[in-house]
């Protein structure tokens, strides 16, 4: 007798879970992504140029170099400012005012004022020049003279996208 | 009514698209380093720097002597504007006139004031004493 009522139970057992698996039911669902794109400059090397009072031909600067990662497929623009304290978009090119300690003009440009981003950083830098012919200001005994005080020494570059 | 709407609609249209092509900016700071060299770090630059400075001459007798080499290559000699010229570097300006003179320092007789540009000039003295020599001095 007690083995018929665990035979019985083990059936009743045994169709219960053969009920359960006897239909599914399925509903889809879909994944919602924001992607909020957007660039980052890195701060450019100094850009730095050594020059003799006078000289014939005109300096070329070394440095500035700095990179642009973006979002893949972002545009953007570059530019520069005078100063640091940045506003708008800036301008390709830049002639700021004369260095305020050693007296010597120059020119700042970019190697390209555009792109497009890929995801990874993207190289870039900022060209100097210094005009032939200029005497410059230095009362450094023996006559070498850095901008190192300079008050106007500090520029921006600008990533708008 | 319809066609104000439409045209309001595409301007906020190109507002939104105007605003999602200037979404942000980002920028950095960067300095300038400069390194000027003059005087005798400049005469002693490194080759093809550009400019030589005769230390030698310049300024000791009113003159300004300016020697640029390589891209541009030059020698400017002139006075220091509004400054006395004196002409006298270098040379040997005693003269011995025999065994019955004494030596005669010629030296700084010859003098220039504010000149400007480049200068030539030379004095002659003749000498009709026993021997007769002549001495010439020649300045710029």
């Amino acid at each position: 007798m007690k083995k018929l009522v665990i035979a019985a139970a083990t059936l009743a057992l045994g169709m219960s879970a053969w009920t359960t698996r006897a239909a599914t039911d399925s509903k889809n669902f879909s994944i919602d992504i924001t992607l909020t794109a957007v660039c980052t400059v890195s701060t450019p090397a100094n850009v730095a140029f050594t020059y003799t009072s006078n000289q014939g031909g005109a300096s070329t600067a070394t440095g500035g170099a700095f990179t642009v990662t973006c979002t893949n497929g972002l545009g953007y623009s570059l530019g520069l400012f005078e100063g640091a304290t940045p506003s708008g978009a800036g301008t390709p090119t830049l002639a700021p005012a004369a260095d305020n300690v050693v007296n010597l003009s120059y020119t700042l440009g970019l190697s390209a004022t555009s792109g497009t981003g890929s995801g990874a950083a993207q190289n870039f830098s900022v060209t100097g020049s210094m005009a032939a012919g200029q005497p410059g200001t230095c009362v450094t005994a023996g006559g070498v003279c850095s901008n190192a005080a300079a008050t106007n020494r500090t520029h921006t570059v600008i990533l708008t996208y | 009514m319809r066609r104000k709407r439409f045209i309001a609609s595409l301007w906020m249209a190109g507002l939104g698209f105007a605003s999602s092509c200037a979404a942000g900016t980002s920028s950095s700071a960067f300095g300038i380093d400069i390194t000027l060299m003059s005087g005798a770090a400049a005469a002693s630059g490194p080759a093809g720097s550009g400019v030589c400075v005769s230390q030698s001459l310049s300024e000791q007798n009113g003159a300004r002597v300016r020697v640029v080499c390589d891209t541009g290559d030059f020698v400017s000699i002139s006075a220091i504007p509004g400054a006395r010229f004196a002409g006298t570097h270098g040379g040997a300006y005693t003269t011995y006139f025999g065994s019955s003179y004494r030596g005669v320092n010629l030296a700084g007789l010859g003098e220039f004031a504010n000149v400007a540009g480049t200068v030539a000039s030379f004095r002659v003295f003749g000498v009709t004493e026993s021997e007769g020599r002549l001495d010439l001095l020649v300045s710029f």
